[in-house]
């Protein structure tokens, strides 16, 4: 009994993780910009191999794991300035011009580096609790989930950075008559995204196979949750993340990854019937309607 | 009332005498291609036109309703595997019409039972987009777990990441449809289709389809049923894909999950975007162009086939947003001498 | 006694919140058959969000709506149209990469077909004023001329009761006439009624029989013209505009 519950909440916290990094650098780009990258998988594929690389370079993991972090912010930073600032405001377009990049992305690394990259371990061994036993970096993934979470949160609420960003978010050239310089604030947005994916791929490098299709295995889990969550980027990924991941961690529990996907697939469908917003409408409606009953 | 006034009409560019006369030495070069063509290249010629029902049925959809949908490879590989089901456990003439009928029916189905939950559920805009291709990532999820000898339906078994094979070709009189029959079968049903899809477009349903596209909340307001023509065309759509899927099966009498996966799912997005979105003449020309090319660089052992064609819609949505086939007819009309306003032969016929 | 003839619009305590911002307060509104009515107030009074709850395009958090003797409240806007209504909106929304004719038949299509349609057509085009523009992309329309088209489109669809929000904002003199002259003649000839949104108190004199003075989010005086526009209140609203 204690056993099942254990690994349900583990099973829990590692759905939890994976679905919030997952999401995160995809969540930032679309409630900042409203663009859903396609090539999101392809950002998180070049942290994983950059991790991996250099890791077989000799560098250590930690710091294998920032070459990864940095080579997808310079990749992010290079495909804003070149593509995506010619594809704001054309939503549809630009989901269709990453694909387009996601396809590049991916052949090129397989005629880089071949269908597979010889593996990092996974670190850090296991804990265990009599017959029960599980990765410790794993816990640790779930660790950073909510340390991400947290510092996105400083960053937007308290940093004059955030403050801009929200102002650019939620009326472009209001916030660029105030003296906003926008066009930096989609760059460092972008940026920021695309580093968040470079992250995801650095720590799920030494979990998961290494082939060019790796992105591929993040999107379901992306998508659904930036559809469930709506564009409050925090708030929405955080919520849905945890909801998608208690559905997702009590389906595959019982039945399997299909349908632990296929059950957050039906829990997105329903949630985007009751709340057409996303989770972002109910709580602007509950603060709207808090804000009036406090009158 | 002539064909013409049924098949000519402000939703479709090429409405003259001149391009009709050209579209026709077009499908008489198509007819006469396996004459002087080898085997091997009228059965590559028929996986391009099977190919170009698929980009049809995303380009009726995105470009004349609005939709876009990332998900029409689902219907494809539901199509093709359903009809691999049917067909393999009834290998006869009656067996593989019935396997037909039943791969594009329970493609069908599963449009409008997809699009029911989110159009009437207010699904809208990149929700839907983002939605259909999550429903082909999940299949694929399912169809690569489906190793196992408890996945088999009869004789069918689905055979996870190895894919099922021994699909049965499809049968007419008796005769198996292979290399050149197959080969004018899929020609004449793409004709078909194309110019059934013509008379649609250009029917009162076509405008309404094409008003959801321009402004959905105007034509709700005029008393039209929009969720309902999203509804159809969308399920129309899956029908199509369906069709397609179902001749891809019978084709390579195989099919595998990668239909559903991510890269495959790309390719009619390329196909119509380059083509030209609002353009099913384009999206057939582009279908078989870009094939045709990718074949060809493969053929040579080069592996840059994929950048090619990702390059390629990359440029065509920054250079070129409307497609190849707008762009040509732009130049094609400018440069006759009196510039005649679309839509006038409407009613001078 | 004898019986009231039932309204052909009537909503009953109508309210529409934004957040905590309340658009449309209490609003209990009559329209009769074949009434012509002009709903004025100052910007923000809620004119368009109250249009918009009739249409069915916004759902109200309170009251309801019965129109030509039904309850129409959980309508879609597209069921509502099909029991009369129509509505021109504040933007003109006709389909730019439309001709005016095929703009037209769009509208005109769901009600008449063949030779009838055809009719339908040419009389409508020619009732606008806008045969030399049969076959001009809506989008090299004049504003007045996309105004006229889409009040066409509007009354192609053989309403009871015809929606206008801002028929003739943006258009000069000579037009402003011409509109009020034509929704005049279609409002006595066929005898739709005319709920319309108008700044411009010209027009409104030319056109009502009765106005409605909506502010911040309630009505605050109905009656005829002349009445309303001595009315301390309304003047007091509008602050020195000349009523």
């Amino acid at each position: 009994m204690i056993y099942d519950t254990l690994n349900l909440l583990f099973q829990f916290l590692d759905s939890f993780a994976f679905i919030v990094l997952a999401t995160v650098g995809l969540a930032v780009i679309f409630g900042m910009m409203g663009i859903i990258n396609l090539a999101h998988g392809e950002f998180i594929l070049v942290g994983a191999y950059g991790t991996t690389l250099s890791y077989g370079a000799g560098l250590p993991l930690a710091l294998a794991m920032g070459v990864g972090v940095l080579a997808t912010t310079v990749f992010g930073l290079v495909l804003e300035r070149t593509v995506m600032r010619r594809l704001y405001h054309r939503p549809l377009d630009s989901m269709v011009a990453t694909w387009g990049l996601s396809l590049v992305t991916v052949q090129l690394a397989r005629i880089g580096f071949g269908n597979t990259l010889s593996q990092v371990g996974t670190p850090l061994g296991s804990i265990s609790y009599g017959a029960f036993s599980y990765s410790a970096y794993r816990v640790v993934l779930a660790g950073i989930a909510v340390a991400v979470l947290v510092s996105l949160y400083w960053l937007f609420m308290y940093t004059e950075f955030g403050t801009q960003a929200r102002a650019t978010m939620e009326d472009e050239p209001t916030a660029r008559s105030m003296g906003v310089d926008t066009g930096r604030i989609y760059l460092g947005t972008f940026g920021l995204g695309s580093a968040l994916a470079g992250l995801t791929g650095a720590l799920y490098a030494p979990t998961i196979t290494m082939t060019p299709e790796l992105g591929a295995s993040f999107l379901v889990e992306a998508f659904v949750t930036v559809v469930v969550g709506g564009s409050s980027v925090l708030v929405g990924t955080s919520l849905a993340g945890g909801f998608l991941g208690v559905v997702n961690a009590t389906f595959t529990n019982l039945a399997g990854t299909f349908i632990g996907q296929v059950a957050m697939l039906l829990a997105a469908i329903l949630a985007i019937r009751l709340l057409p917003e996303g989770i972002t409408g109910l709580i602007d409606s509950w603060r709207a309607k808090r804000a009036e009953g406090g009158q | 009332m002539s064909l013409r006034t049924v098949l000519d009409g402000p939703n479709t560019r090429g409405t003259s005498d001149r391009f009709w006369a050209a579209f026709g030495l077009a499908v008489v070069a198509l007819l006469g291609y396996p004459l002087v063509a080898s085997t091997y290249a009228v059965a590559n010629a028929a996986l391009f036109l099977l190919y170009a029902i698929l980009g049809l049925s995303l380009c009726v959809i995105w470009g004349y309703c609005g939709i876009l949908s990332f998900g029409q490879v689902a219907f494809f590989g539901i199509g093709g595997y359903t009809f691999g089901i049917v067909g393999i456990n009834l290998s006869t003439t009656t067996g593989t019409a019935l396997g037909l009928l039943t791969g594009v029916g329970v493609a069908t189905l599963f449009a409008f039972v997809l699009g029911y939950f989110m159009f009437y559920g207010g699904v809208r805009d990149v929700y839907v987009t983002i939605m259909t291709l999550v429903v082909a990532l999940v299949v694929h999820t399912f169809m690569g777990q489906t190793a196992g000898s408890e996945w088999a339906i009869g004789e069918a078994a689905l055979g996870g990441f190895d894919g099922m094979t021994n699909i049965p070709n499809l049968m007419l009189g008796g005769i198996e449809l292979i290399d050149t029959a197959f080969y004018y079968v899929v020609l004449l049903v793409l004709l078909g289709t194309y110019l059934g899809l013509r008379a649609l477009v250009n029917s009162d349903f076509g405008r309404a389809m094409v008003a959801v596209r321009e402004d959905e909340e105007r034509t709700e307001l005029l008393g039209y049923d929009t969720k309902r023509i999203k509804l159809l065309v969308f399920t129309l759509g899956g029908a199509l894909a369906g069709l397609s899927g179902v001749l891809y099966a019978s084709w390579g009498n195989y099919m595998n999950p990668a239909v559903f996966g991510i890269t495959f799912a790309a390719l009619p997005v390329v196909w119509v975007s380059v083509g030209g979105r609002d353009s099913l003449l384009g999206a057939i020309g582009a279908t078989y162009a870009i094939e045709w090319f990718s074949q060809q660089l493969s053929i040579t052992g080069s592996e840059y086939a994929l950048v090619v064609v990702g390059g390629l819609l990359l440029v065509t949505i920054l250079w070129l947003p409307k497609g190849v086939a707008p762009a040509v007819a732009d130049w094609l009309s400018e440069k006759q001498s009196s510039p005649s306003i679309r839509g006038h032969e409407e009613v001078a016929d | 006694m004898a019986a009231e003839p039932e309204p052909l619009l009537a909503t009953d305590a109508l309210r529409k919140e934004f957040g905590g911002l309340t658009a449309t307060d209490d609003v209990s509104l009559t329209v009769s058959p074949g009434e012509r009515r002009c709903l004025i107030g100052p910007n923000g009074a809620g004119k368009s969000t109250l249009l918009s709850l009739i249409t069915g395009q916004l759902d109200p958090n309170a009251g309801s709506i019965r129109f030509a003797g039904e309850a129409i409240d959980g309508l879609s806007p597209h069921e509502r149209i099909d029991r009369g209504l129509s509505v021109k909106f504040q933007v003109p929304s006709v389909y730019g990469e439309f001709s005016t004719r095929e703009n037209l038949r769009l509208a005109l299509q769901r009600r008449v077909s063949g030779e009838e349609l055809e009719d339908a057509i040419v009389d409508s085009l020619s009732r606008f004023d806008l045969a030399d523009e049969e076959y001009v992309e809506a989008n090299a329309l004049s504003h007045g001329q996309k105004q006229r088209l889409e009040i066409a489109m509007a009354s192609a669809l053989d309403p009871a009761l015809l929606l206008l929000d801002e028929p003739v904002a943006g258009l000069s003199v000579e037009e402003t006439q011409r509109i009020a002259d034509l929704l005049i003649d279609l409002n006595e000839s066929v005898g739709v009624a005319l709920l319309v949104i108008e700044h411009d108190m010209k027009f409104v004199r030319a056109l009502a029989e009765r106005v409605t003075v909506l502010h911040q989010g309630s009505i605050l005086i109905e009656g005829e013209m002349e009445n309303v526009a001595d009315d301390p209140a309304v003047r007091n609203v509008y602050l020195g505009e000349e009523v």
